[in-house]
């Protein structure tokens, strides 16, 4: 008991959650991604093909939406590889679940959760998918000769699907790490959270994180 | 013959939402090649006439075993006779094919492109390509359904017959139809052509080709470069699709599912806003009270 206290003085007041590198990986892979959204949806739709001033140009549009398309692909990739066992489904992950009513409404949802709730762990692996998805279609719509028109025909469709549900997941964090839980955008921007968020959200993360039991 | 072509008479435009500037289109008549593939001796003449009038280039070419002076179009070969040989009747047939665009009235390639007003179609059915708007996608590669356009690495854009666009305009028939040693290829409005590839039609069927048929497929809306067709039970054989379609495979769902998908990103866009209106204010306080009241219970641990 009066070791646990001793080491609970080590503990500051704001908790590290994310070193410089994941920090830096973060927003390279979104500025990845909101390259490759403004290039598509000007190609998506011809209403908004006036997008395509803001990069240069229609020509150098598409010329970028690939190469950044291969950023993003290599973000992901990366983030696979820091995040990836920690994103795996895990005890509490349930719990979790079964309390999302009071997770959306703002009140007492499961707290227990790792270094990832199960919420966090749906959207990475959406992600991850919808990331297989553009890269595999982007790079057979990009080298033409890979593949016939006809399979051609279905990789614009599976590019698009996975677009759809990768831009929606994307709103859902933005949202949810800007507005609805305060605290959360700063574990982006300089890494730390406060005491109070890391229990409210992750609590097991937190005592792991500092030994505590 | 001479059509003339109305440079404001624009039918469609690629890519473009506002509705097109069709209000004179009714006083354009449609053009059409006619292609009568029972004429053509093979000769080539439309190809170098097509090369010399379209300032093409020579481009070097190799034999692979047929008298094809390519394997297939180039970004700067846009009219290629293919010459298939085929056994009949245990003997050797050439069915020989001018391979260029068709010229869609519902045009794959228009409607697949991405690139407002790369791909223009003037009232008298022309589809044309403008090479200074296009952005090198390759998406009407995909759409059309008869694999005509051609991308050019070098300068990333994509290239095809323009049914000499700037001949019609001038009241002049196009280069390979004035080449044509034996008028296999005749130019007129597109009523006229129709009438005489009927006409042809029923000749080849009296001189013993029953199968004889007028390729001119309603899949597309019809062509604006049809063909006389002896063997019309062997399209495959000529390397003509049976049933083209302006939307092949998944560009048939893909128009319907983007509407779908831009539904889903608005309704999910107002979910979001809705639950900021409805959960946000006097909540927030009421988190920071939980997280304190966690904070102190994790400190009696």
């Amino acid at each position: 008991m009066e070791a646990a206290r001793a080491q609970q003085q080590a503990v500051p007041a704001d908790v590290k959650r994310y070193n410089l590198f994941e920090v830096v990986l973060h927003w390279l892979t979104f500025a990845s991604f909101l390259i490759c959204l403004g290039t598509g949806l000007a190609f998506a739709y011809p209403r908004l093909f006036w997008l395509t001033n803001f990069f240069g140009g229609p020509q150098t549009s598409r010329e970028v939406h690939p190469w950044a398309g291969i950023a993003f692909a290599v973000g992901l990739l990366l983030m696979l590889l820091l995040w990836g066992l920690d994103e795996l489904p895990a005890a509490g992950d349930m719990q979790w679940w079964r309390r999302l009513g009071a997770y959306v409404s703002l009140g007492d949802a499961y707290h227990e959760n790792g270094r990832f709730n199960a919420g966090q762990k749906l959207y990475f692996w959406v992600m991850l998918l919808a990331g297989v998805g553009l890269f595999a279609s982007g790079l057979l719509l990009w080298q033409r000769d890979w593949s016939g028109a006809e399979a051609r025909s279905w990789m614009r469709l599976v590019h698009n699907v996975a677009f759809v549900g990768s831009f929606g997941f994307l709103m859902l964090h933005v949202y949810m790490s800007v507005a609805m839980y305060p605290g959360t955008l700063g574990a982006m921007l300089h890494g730390r959270v406060t005491r109070g968020w890391a229990l409210l959200h992750h609590a097991r993360w937190y005592r792991k994180k500092y030994g505590l039991q | 013959m001479s059509t003339p072509l109305d440079p404001l008479a624009i039918r469609r435009i690629s890519a473009s939402p506002s509705p097109n500037p069709s209000i004179r289109n009714g006083n354009v008549p449609a053009v059409a090649k006619l292609v009568d593939i029972g004429l053509c001796i093979g000769c080539k003449a439309c190809e170098v006439a097509c090369k010399e009038w379209n300032d093409l280039g020579v481009e070097d070419t190799y034999n692979f075993g047929s008298y094809q002076s390519h394997k297939a179009l180039t970004p700067n070969t846009w009219d290629l006779m293919l010459f298939n040989e085929v056994e009949i009747n245990g003997g050797l047939q050439w069915l020989i094919r001018k391979d260029s665009c068709l010229h869609c009235d519902e045009p794959g390639c228009l409607l697949a492109c991405p690139a407002p007003g790369a791909i223009v179609q003037y009232a008298n059915g022309i589809v044309d390509f403008n090479q200074d708007k296009c952005i090198g996608c390759q998406y009407c590669l995909v759409g059309c359904p008869f694999d005509i356009p051609k991308y050019d690495p070098k300068s990333q854009k994509v290239y095809k017959c323009t049914l000499c666009v700037d001949r019609v305009g001038a009241g002049l028939e196009p280069a390979c139809a004035k080449a044509c040693p034996t008028a296999a290829i005749k130019f007129g409005t597109k009523d006229d052509m129709l009438a005489e590839g009927k006409a042809s039609v029923d000749r080849l069927k009296q001189r013993g080709f029953v199968n004889a048929t007028l390729y001119d497929p309603p899949g597309v809306g019809g062509t604006h470069m049809m063909y006389v067709v002896p063997h019309g039970d062997r399209l495959a054989d000529y390397q003509l699709p049976t049933n083209p379609t302006p939307r092949r495979g998944g560009l048939g769902v893909l128009g319907a599912w983007k509407w779908a998908g831009a539904g889903l990103l608005w309704a999910g866009t107002v979910g979001l806003a809705v639950h900021f209106i409805r959960f946000r204010g006097a909540r927030i306080d009421a988190i920071k009270a939980r997280e304190r009241e966690l904070e102190e219970q994790e400190g009696r641990r």
